[in-house]
């Protein structure tokens, strides 16, 4: 019966999660300074070279597959931290994670790093990994010494991004001139996307995505409680170890290449929670996917607001996710203060 | 009495010296309540959790006859279940959420459950008389609301061993008498139960046997009616007590009492003049003898 019913949602959620990726992404591909008719985009995707055909192909197809890629990691990167640390204000910002990824995205691109000199194009992510994993490892340590809590692992995230976001500007200012691009890159933009990112993020997510969701029954299981867990026959140790190593992958995919984009990982799982509940099954997949369209509609936003001049879409998302977070706040404080 | 099931020998474990338990040896019997009281920090909890092989103690604990690290722990999932005292996961998981994950050592598929396990969990529920709440978030319920679906996850489990701590703290009279009958029918149909009670009443009432800890040892083993004496509870709880029997079922009925040698210093100092602690009489009843029911005010 309640396997069979969510069975049936998880299939339904697919579906209308496909529908509504395509329209969006249509959208995406039409709009922008020049309008470009859906009967020609259609024709454009299945090889006619007409006028146009370069816009779609090389700006707003990669620039769209950017965005989903992007939107996907943050939100089931965000889905499991706060599965994983029982907080539901966690996300991969305000863990410090992401802090950690653009610092390490920094360091690669200002100082360019030969630590990753033999495959040079993943000198960024590479470096960007290890900063997350630093900066993660960093906030769980401080959060424990603090004791533990579910407030002092928000604080200690919080100190942690702070500690790196200066460490980041002073990399900036050391780099002079070599930091110009990156200053536009950190507002975070999906300008950049390029084919050439995108052979390396969309493999390398898709594999990721895939490992979380294999996990998601084990994930469930890890939210009764650590203890109920482990006697239930969970290995909790060597379960979390992997999501932390997948969701600071995740994260510094994401940063890598397009630079800050907030409260996406945050508020995604949290619309689809009110929507599926705590089911990892279909918390994660709706996640996934209302990160995505988050992601699309605030690229489309950044482009057609103030068009033809474009805003920064790391912008729009902490415009528009900032009061939703701090509803969450105020909400919690209510029911648990 | 059953068989042996779970052969603990010489058992000790603790935290940088402090607390824990010492040299703890015991036999828990196929079919029994062994019901385990003992003062805070006696140890009750650290030998749960070293049956449960969420603690690596020194000393050996045998299943069956294998030492319990030899097990993999998929495997003592099947066979032994343990209840934490208190529910630490998420307050939003459904009532259906809890239960399920009671399967999770037995399933077979890497995301659903099959047709059986949703039955065992819906069976679990019914049991417990939840299966109404299934769709109810857990931090709305009730405590005893939640001790229940706690439990249905532990049947969920299908066990051959129950660990449970405190199942009755912060519950009303009606819910603890509940929990303790669905404990002691699982132990007739075979299943070994092993519940840390504080409340000396219900230790007394639906224990097969008791385990009396005090700082990390073992101090007492056995019926009811064979160790819960006044010396010893004094010697363990540092209390007097009166003690009457059960006039049906033969077993100890504990009324626990102060003296005044008992307090600590700053008390008696409260105390200062106070020869003797004043006892509470019931006027009405001079006597003291037992009420027949009668309740004329």
């Amino acid at each position: 019966m309640m396997t069979q019913a969510r069975r049936l949602r998880l299939l339904s959620i697919i579906f209308l999660g496909i529908i509504l990726t395509v329209i969006l992404s249509l959208a995406s591909l039409s709009l922008g300074a020049s309008r470009i008719g859906l009967g020609e985009i259609v024709g454009i995707l299945v090889g006619e070279r007409v006028e146009g055909a370069r816009i779609i192909l090389d700006i707003r197809l990669p620039r769209l597959l950017s965005a989903i890629v992007v939107g996907a990691s943050l939100s089931a990167a965000g889905a499991v931290m706060q599965g994983l640390f029982r907080n539901p204000l966690v996300d991969p910002y305000i863990g410090g994670v992401a802090s950690g990824a653009a610092f390490g995205a920094v360091v690669s691109m200002v100082f360019g790093l030969s630590l990753f000199s033999p495959f040079s194009t993943y000198g960024i992510p590479l470096s960007a990994f290890l900063g997350a994993l630093t900066a993660l490892s960093m906030t769980l340590i401080f959060s424990r010494m603090g004791g533990g809590s579910p407030l002092s692992l928000i604080l200690s995230g919080i100190a942690v991004s702070f500690l790196f976001s200066a460490a980041t500007s002073l990399a900036l200012v050391i780099g002079g001139e070599k930091s110009f691009g990156a200053f536009f890159w950190l507002f975070g933009s999906f300008v950049a996307s390029s084919w050439r990112h995108l052979a390396f993020t969309i493999p390398a997510s898709t594999v990721t995505l895939g490992y979380i969701l294999l996990h998601a029954r084990r994930l469930n299981v890890i939210l009764l409680g650590d203890e109920e867990a482990r006697q239930l026959g969970v290995n909790v140790a060597l379960l979390r170890y992997g999501m932390l190593v997948s969701l600071s992958l995740l994260t510094a995919l994401a940063v890598s290449f397009n630079g800050i984009i907030g409260f996406v990982g945050l508020v995604a799982p949290h619309i689809a929670r009110l929507t599926v509940g705590e089911d990892y099954r279909l918390l994660l997949p709706l996640s996934i996917l209302t990160g995505s369209w988050l992601l699309l509609a605030s690229d489309l936003a950044s482009r057609l607001l103030m068009a033809p001049a474009e805003l920064p879409v790391g912008a729009i998302t902490s415009l528009a996710g900032a009061p939703i977070f701090l509803h969450l706040l105020v909400r919690r404080a209510g029911r648990y203060g | 009495m059953g068989r042996v099931v779970v052969r603990v020998e010489g058992v000790s474990w603790s935290y940088d010296g402090v607390g824990g338990i010492r040299d703890v040896s015991l036999e828990i019997r196929e079919g029994e309540v062994l019901g385990v009281i003992g003062p805070n920090g006696s140890g009750k909890t650290t030998l749960l959790r070293c049956l449960a092989n969420l603690l690596k103690p020194h000393g050996a604990i045998y299943l069956d006859g294998r030492s319990l690290e030899g097990i993999r722990p998929r495997e003592l999932a099947k066979t032994l279940s343990y209840i934490p005292s208190e529910y630490e996961g998420q307050p939003s998981l459904t009532v259906y959420d809890v239960v399920s994950a009671g399967r999770t050592p037995h399933m077979r598929g890497l995301w659903w459950e099959s047709r059986e396990d949703e039955e065992i969990v819906w069976e679990s529920m019914r049991v417990m008389g939840v299966d109404g709440l299934a769709g109810r978030r857990v931090g709305e319920l009730s405590s005893g609301e939640r001790q229940k679906v706690r439990l249905a996850r532990a049947l969920a489990q299908r066990p051959r061993i129950i660990l449970v701590d405190e199942p009755t703290s912060h519950l009303d009279p009606r819910n603890q008498i509940e929990i303790m009958e669905v404990l002691r029918l699982m132990a007739l149909r075979g299943v070994s139960v092993v519940a840390v009670l504080h409340d000396l009443n219900l230790a007394s009432a639906y224990s097969d046997r008791i385990l009396v800890l005090k700082d990390g040892r073992a101090v007492a083993c056995g019926k009811p009616s064979e160790i819960l004496g006044e010396s010893l509870l004094r010697d363990v709880f540092g209390i007097d007590v009166r003690i009457l029997v059960d006039p049906e079922l033969g077993r100890p009925i504990i009324i626990p009492l102060m003296d005044k040698e008992l307090l600590g210093a700053g008390l008696k100092e409260y105390l200062d003049g106070v020869k003797e602690l004043p006892r509470l009489k019931d006027t009405a009843h001079p006597g003291g003898t037992a009420r027949q029911g009668k309740d004329n005010r």
